[in-house]
């Protein structure tokens, strides 16, 4: 049996920096990787192709241009009857290790149920693959306002196996005791463990308490169904006008611009830039970044507006394609 | 931040952004914490001449995306600092990318990129400056 464990969170919970951790630590298994893109670049495959994980991936699959949990459902079913054919195909022979494992990191507005639903309903999968955990990915520093006004960041954490607090070590015992409180009372029972900067440590919580759950959601009609487009920077594009730009829409419009991400060309060489609400993460440098685009996904602003600004502020900006998406 | 005396020093802290106490905060909103760093530091490159020129194209950037409130910035090359001036000629000296919003808030000059006035006022800006 191959097993699998799926990957879930709210969009820029740290899902992709705890993987790339993750599987560091998987070098005796034979391990494949499927990466779902709500848009159509791949930049979570880059970041983790930015770290040395690749000694021990079998196989990285994109799936890129929607969320596997609905309308690339189909193409998740046959990524991993792909994959029960070539470990059939290898056969007894092959050095597996202490067992192959296949990994699906989810987009950050995918419901992991489907997913679970199908490991269990498709023969294929059900006889060769085994569900291990479902582990998702908590922002300890957003995860409380996700929770609170996002259903679908609810939906994550009620189909969770275990829990991972990321970014924990940027906020205080108090706050994580918030977190953990408020996970608990979505999910009572889960194992919660904290994660900083990608690495797993158990989570003392000193008192838990209720947690935060005063729910409004912001989520409820489709008006604010979220929605991706992909821009191609131009390489000579100024830094400095993308900087300010994404410094100012993100400050003003948090609940607005949920996740920008990708490659932008800089004095210092190409940069990953990402944002998540108004939190824009430190940059990292990026050796393996082939193309400058970005990839904004939002909700309750119409595109024309968000292209117009961008365009205008940011010259240089030209749109590679666009995604909508009904709230999964 | 505070005053800062050596130049050396000020080169490390924009090139550095590694959040101290002070500069997490809680959003107001949602209670949530909110962690500042000096993000664009990171691609402004490790050299003297790279962090000038990178003040440089900040102070001509913002000016610009100013352009609605009517706020120059300016960067003089011998200051490691930016110079926030508004119309009325009051001028505050910033070190750190994260200050210019701070600034224009507190000066009560925010600019909201996604406006048709202020994408109006960048347009003609541009047709002004080239």
């Amino acid at each position: 049996m191959v097993d699998v464990l799926i990957v879930g969170g709210f969009l820029g919970a740290g899902k992709t920096t705890w993987l790339a951790n993750y599987l560091a630590r998987q070098s005796q298994r034979s391990t494949t990787v499927i990466v779902n893109e709500f848009a159509s670049t791949d930049v979570d495959g880059t970041t983790l192709g930015d770290i040395d994980v690749t000694a021990q991936l079998r196989e990285s699959v994109s799936i890129v241009g929607g969320c596997i949990c609905c309308e690339r459902l189909d193409e998740l079913r046959l990524a991993l009857h792909a994959v029960v054919t070539t470990i059939h195909r290898l056969g007894a022979d092959a050095d597996h290790g202490s067992g192959d494992l296949v990994v699906i990191e989810t987009t950050g507005l995918a419901d992991p149920a489907p997913l679970i639903e199908l490991l269990n309903s498709d023969r294929l999968l059900a006889v060769n693959m085994v569900l291990r955990e479902v582990v998702v990915v908590v922002d300890a520093i957003d995860g409380i306002r996700h929770l609170q006004h996002r259903r679908l960041a609810r939906r994550q954490v009620q189909a969770a196996g275990r829990v991972v607090v990321a970014k924990a070590d940027l906020v205080d015992a108090e706050q994580l005791d918030v977190v953990a409180g408020t996970v608990l009372r979505i999910n009572p029972g889960v194992p919660v463990t904290a994660a900083a900067d990608g690495i797993e440590s158990d989570l003392v919580v000193t008192d838990p308490g209720p947690g935060l759950l005063a729910v409004d959601d912001e989520d409820r009609d489709s008006g604010a169904a979220p929605a991706a487009v992909t821009v191609r920077i131009d390489p000579e594009v100024s830094w400095a006008e993308y900087a300010l730009w994404l410094e100012a829409v993100t400050r003003l419009h948090p609940e607005k611009f949920l996740r920008t991400k990708g490659t932008v060309r800089t004095p210092s060489g190409p940069l990953i830039v990402q944002s998540v609400g108004s939190t824009i993460a430190r940059p990292q440098h990026t050796t393996t970044a082939t193309d400058t685009t970005m990839v904004l996904i939002y909700c309750g602003i119409e595109r024309e507006r968000v292209l117009r600004s961008l365009q205008t502020f940011v010259a240089g900006v030209s749109v590679v394609d666009r995604v909508e998406l009904t709230p999964c | 931040m505070g005053t800062l005396v050596m130049n050396n020093r000020l080169h490390k802290e924009m090139v550095v952004a590694h959040p101290t106490a002070e500069e997490t905060r809680m959003c107001g909103g949602c209670r949530s914490a909110e962690v500042d760093i000096d993000w664009y530091s990171v691609g402004a490159g490790e050299e003297l001449g790279d962090r000038r020129r990178a003040r440089l194209d900040l102070a001509r950037a913002a000016t610009r995306m100013f352009a609605l409130s009517g706020m120059t910035v300016t960067a003089d090359p011998g200051m490691p600092m930016l110079a926030v001036k508004t119309r009325t000629g009051a001028t505050q000296m910033i070190t750190r990318f994260n200050a210019l919003a701070r600034t224009t808030e507190r000066a009560g000059k925010v600019v909201d990129p996604l406006s048709d006035a202020a994408i109006d006022a960048v347009q003609r800006w541009d047709a002004t400056h080239g």
